[in-house]
């Protein structure tokens, strides 16, 4: 029923991230607009990737929110692709796949001591953010987010970038609604 | 939505008559609450008043209630209109909309104020001479004043008529 | 019915807020960086908000809503935070 409600009156009004469950790899077709992937890590050993295929040099803030319940966990996001910061030893030690030759990448390592607590109205879910970072990524080219649990800790994620909207094409909605544990509870 | 506005006027601005505020044209429902956007489960009691016919046809349902989740608390106050198809038979549906405040007490955050519309599709079947089994789903759309928000709520409950009720209480 | 309820989102809609101190400073820290490197970078959601004829926002929607407009002051704070961090020559655009 909320399917119809949603495509016969609110879809092309909603300020909302499109939302798309998270695979091993993640191709997002059109990266200028706002989405939300979501996830779990159910082993805490699993490292997700996002390719994000960008026409042109972009500047966008980019979160990881978790459910509000899950206090110690702290998901983390790496973007990877030309023009960022050369990784140090260190940085590649902690990384969970090697950067490729000629890539830089920028680190959220979600360290805040205290994390905002975000209410997110459409869903009403209340969750911890690792807090909005705009970030330039200043090559045409495609970057990746990796997505892991350093600390091994589990539990659902989501992984937020971009503001444009665009709810045109109503099968957008879709993922929300056969993920609905996923994005609902 | 015009014919509603009419009703609405002439409600305003009609003189108050006696017999129009009469305990017959109240009945009192007690609903249990579950919210599935949002997951959330209370009781959401409600008030409704038949201004123009004690048959209940056409009600103003005023509401407030308690909900209670995982990630957050709400205190759903509601305003709106309810009309009721079919009144005098034993199965009545029934089509509603109007205001609703859910007044979201989000775990770890702080109070947040948003006004909301609602529409509500409603059933109800008199299982007794004073009882009506109600059930009713009922969608909520955020942003009249607050941010852009979703809600659907699913109630079940019991609803009487206000002087069978305090019949039954001065019983 | 179906029609007031758009009504009713429309003027819920015309919410717009002003772009944020800290993003007009991260597009110039960003529009300094492209010149150094001769790129152009797409940072229309920071800038201003503009809208067409239609009241389509075309620019700056991260100023459409109160809700957005946090998000991104947030990240545009942050933003320059951690571009200090990464890098030692920035432009002073850049320097907070």
């Amino acid at each position: 029923m909320m399917r119809w409600i949603l495509l016969l009156f609110l879809s092309p009004l909603a300020f909302a991230h499109r939302p798309q469950p998270v695979e091993e790899v993640t191709e997002i077709s059109a990266p200028e607009i706002s989405h939300v992937i979501g996830g779990d890590l159910v082993s805490g050993v699993e490292a997700f990737r996002i390719v994000l295929p960008f026409k042109e040099p972009v500047a966008l803030p980019m979160e990881i929110l978790v459910p509000w319940k899950l206090e110690s966990h702290r998901p983390v996001f790496a973007v990877v692709g030309p023009g960022l910061p050369t990784p140090t030893a260190e940085q590649a030690e902690f990384l969970p796949f090697a950067v490729p030759e000629g890539n830089g990448v920028i680190i959220e390592r979600n360290d805040h001591e205290e994390r905002e607590v975000y209410f997110e109205q459409v869903m009403r879910r209340t969750m911890r953010t690792s807090g909005s970072l705009a970030l330039h990524l200043p090559a045409a080219s495609t970057y990746e987010v990796w997505i892991w649990s350093p600390e091994f800790t589990v539990g659902e994620f989501w992984f937020g970038f971009g503001v444009e909207e665009d709810f045109s094409d109503p099968e957008v909605w879709d993922p929300l609604f056969e993920n609905w544990d996923l994005f609902g509870w | 939505m015009i014919s509603t506005l009419s009703l609405l006027a002439s409600l305003a601005t009609a003189p108050a008559e006696a017999s129009a505020l009469d305990a017959d044209r109240f009945s009192v429902g007690l609903p249990a609450e579950v919210n599935l956007v949002g997951l959330t489960f209370g009781a959401h009691p409600e008030v409704l008043w038949s201004p123009f016919s004690p048959d209940g046809s056409f009600q103003v349902r005023g509401s407030m209630g308690l909900g209670i989740g995982p990630e957050m608390v709400v205190v759903p106050v509601s305003l709106g209109l309810r009309q009721v198809l079919f009144p005098t038979r034993r199965v009545r549906p029934g089509l509603g909309m109007g205001l609703q405040m859910p007044n979201f007490f989000p775990s770890g955050h702080g109070f947040l104020f948003r006004v909301d519309t609602y529409m509500e599709a409603s059933l109800d079947v008199r299982v007794s001479d004073t009882i009506r089994v109600t059930a009713a789903m009922s969608p909520q759309f955020g942003g009249i004043v607050g941010g852009f928000g979703l809600g659907m709520s699913a109630r079940v409950g019991v609803q009487m008529d206000l002087p069978d009720l305090l019949t039954l209480t001065s019983d | 019915m179906r029609y007031s309820f758009l009504v009713l989102f429309l003027f819920a809609c015309d919410k717009s807020v002003e772009q944020s101190a800290a993003c007009e400073q991260w597009v110039s820290c960003i529009d300094a960086r492209d010149q150094l490197n001769g790129v152009s970078t797409n940072m229309v959601r920071f800038l201003p908000i503009k809208t067409d004829a239609d009241g389509e926002i075309i620019e700056g929607q991260c100023w459409g809503n109160p809700e957005i407009s946090d998000l991104c002051d947030k990240g545009c704070i942050a933003g320059l935070e951690k571009m200090g961090e990464l890098y030692d020559d920035l432009p002073q655009e850049c320097q907070q």
